[in-house]
């Protein structure tokens, strides 16, 4: 493959590269720094780890050096993504950090905030804010000159390497190494709220760099870290919630920033814009099977359940669809209409009876619509508590089902 | 920017959004798992024995026989005064379970039995059922003095079980 800037060839002897001085082995050579940098602040020996000369000297350095690298790599090179494509896209790419941000913020004024762990007198911010820009600058420099570089060589995987390997740099290695990972369960935690949403993270940095150079990575950057480490209060959202929110949002973020670029191409009329191959409509329904898929099964907390019976009538009627709340037997109430299933029968009745046999809770229920109790039920049958009743809008799939069952 | 210039970008969002499809569909399959197996990740195992009464087979009403629980709940010591041969004594007391998973009983630990008195599992001991939780089980063992033991003697031992994950083979 031969790259636009006639430097060489993969395929030329090793003794060109080397007349040729770093050549096309910059990638190589900032990669392998990174790497370095990655070890070296995450595995420093303990007693180095917990002075502060290590968050703000030892680790600021080596972001820093990695950044500069990049810079005097790129400096060397023909094809370089500017640095900047000007205030306005700069100004986005910080809108679409604001707009993440914002979803948090409402995600922890809907379910709670907890108080930060960093530290929120005006020297320590000051020293964590240091900490910050010189990591988001070193990482950010190093993502403009590896997509650079690497993009030339080829479209489609340069990008994709790109990407790959600031994600394996910003993943937190230390927090993956020292988190005791406790079973699947841990796994799970760990992938939903670290893996995933930093490789998103990272999609939306490096089309940010793709488009807007450094310059609106780092405003990308900036933002996100500046909310991380200097509000005192961050949303205290179940790790689940925490996950989705994490990886789509990015996602979300990058839509909007892509429509702004169309609509402002369009406005100046400099450009035609077509729907990509993957058009925003597309994603959008994506992200929209993703959140019915998890809300589906309950991993927000509530589930959707469909009625088919008519003993809860009138309050609830054939073919709604209720939202029940995963509760604990202590939060069950008397007349409360809670979702109970043994495994073979899943009923949706009115606590009638609450009694103890000796130490667990044992619940009687009664549909609204017939005069006998059901049968007792214990603690672990219990599946959740009704939060909201949505008519009529099951009666599609009771109708299919009904459609079905008279076909066969 | 061109679709086709932002499309690995596109692919890398495709690959995120399945990851995060399945790991949704990974986690509801495995905490349903975790709910109809009781596996021991969520779930502990705790049995405590309880309530110890005693019932005496004491024709000549000068014997006791006194049983104590540990403050932990793991083992009864007992204390026998005056025993003379044919005494019996039971202990009675309830097993339960204050785990959140079942559990089982695996082993009866035996005093070492003295040539003098014997010590016979007996109830929910032989039959080792599996102890649901929050469920007491009725257990007891007899204590029965030999036929050639001394007169007016004092024994003392105690008494305790192992237990495992209701599950486990």
């Amino acid at each position: 493959m031969v790259n636009e800037g006639g430097r060489g060839s993969d395929s030329q002897t090793i003794q060109t590269h080397l007349a040729q001085g770093i050549g096309n082995r910059g990638w190589i050579i900032l990669t392998t720094w990174l790497f370095l940098v990655v070890i070296v602040s995450g595995y420093l020996p303990g007693w180095i780890h917990s002075i502060p000369l290590n968050i703000y000297v030892i680790q600021p350095s080596l972001w820093l050096s990695a950044g500069l690298l990049a810079f005097w790599l790129g400096r060397s090179e023909t094809q370089m993504i500017p640095l900047s494509s000007g205030r306005w896209i700069t100004g986005t790419a910080a809108l679409v950090g604001c707009f993440q941000v914002a979803v948090f913020m409402l995600a922890g004024i809907a379910i709670g905030f907890g108080h930060s762990p960093y530290g929120h007198q005006l020297d320590l911010v000051l020293l964590n804010l240091w900490f910050m820009v010189t990591k988001v600058m070193g990482l950010e420099f190093s993502r403009w000159y590896l997509v650079s570089v690497l993009k030339r060589r080829n479209d489609f995987l340069g990008v994709g390497l790109a990407w790959l390997i600031i994600f394996l740099v910003a993943l937190p290695v230390t927090r993956l190494w020292t988190t005791h990972i406790d079973g699947i369960d841990g796994i799970f935690r760990l992938v939903g709220n670290v893996i995933l949403p930093t490789a998103s993270n990272n999609a939306l940095a490096t089309y940010l760099v793709m488009v807007g150079g450094p310059a609106a990575s780092i405003a990308y950057g900036l933002v996100l870290n500046a909310y991380e480490w200097i509000t005192p209060i961050l949303p205290n959202l179940e790790w689940t919630l925490n996950a989705f929110l994490g990886t789509v949002v990015p996602i979300l973020g990058l839509l909007f920033f892509k429509e702004a670029l169309d609509w402002r191409a369009v406005r100046k009329g400099d450009q035609e814009v077509k729907e990509g191959i993957w058009g925003t409509g597309w994603v959008l329904v994506g992200v929209f099977l993703v959140f019915l898929l998890w809300f589906n099964s309950g991993l927000f907390g509530v589930r959707p359940t469909l009625i088919s019976g008519i003993s809860m009538e009138p309050a609830i009627n054939p073919g709604d669809i209720v939202i029940t709340r995963d509760i604990t037997p202590g939060e069950v109430r008397l007349n409360d209409v809670v979702l109970f299933s043994n495994g073979k029968v899943s009923i949706l009745h009115r606590v009638v009876k609450m009694e103890s046999d000796g130490l667990n809770p044992v619940f009687t229920t009664k549909g609204d619509n017939v005069t006998q109790p059901d049968q007792s039920w214990n603690a672990n049958q219990l599946k959740g508590k009704l939060v909201v009743v949505i008519p009529k809008l099951g009666w599609v799939s009771l109708g299919i089902k009904m459609f079905i069952s008279r076909i066969f | 920017m061109s679709a086709r210039k932002s499309l690995p970008i596109g692919i890398i969002l495709m690959i995120l959004m399945m990851a995060l499809a399945a790991l949704g569909v990974g986690y509801a399959w495995w905490t349903e798992q975790l709910t109809t197996t009781g596996t021991i990740q969520t779930g502990s195992i705790d049995v405590k024995l309880e309530n110890a009464t005693v019932s005496e087979f004491d024709p000549l009403d000068v014997a006791s026989c006194n049983p104590k629980i540990s403050g932990d709940g793991k083992s009864i010591s007992v204390v026998i005064n005056n025993a003379y041969p044919d005494y019996t004594c039971i202990i009675n007391f309830n097993l339960i379970n204050v785990g959140t998973v079942p559990a089982k009983i695996t082993n009866v630990n035996l005093p070492v039995v003295n040539e003098e008195y014997g010590v016979v599992p007996s109830g929910a001991l032989v039959s080792k059922p599996m102890l649901d939780p929050g469920k007491p089980e009725v257990a007891n063992f007899f204590v029965r003095v030999q036929p050639e033991a001394a007169r007016s003697a004092n024994y003392e031992f105690d008494f305790s079980i192992d237990i495992a994950q209701g599950n486990a083979p």
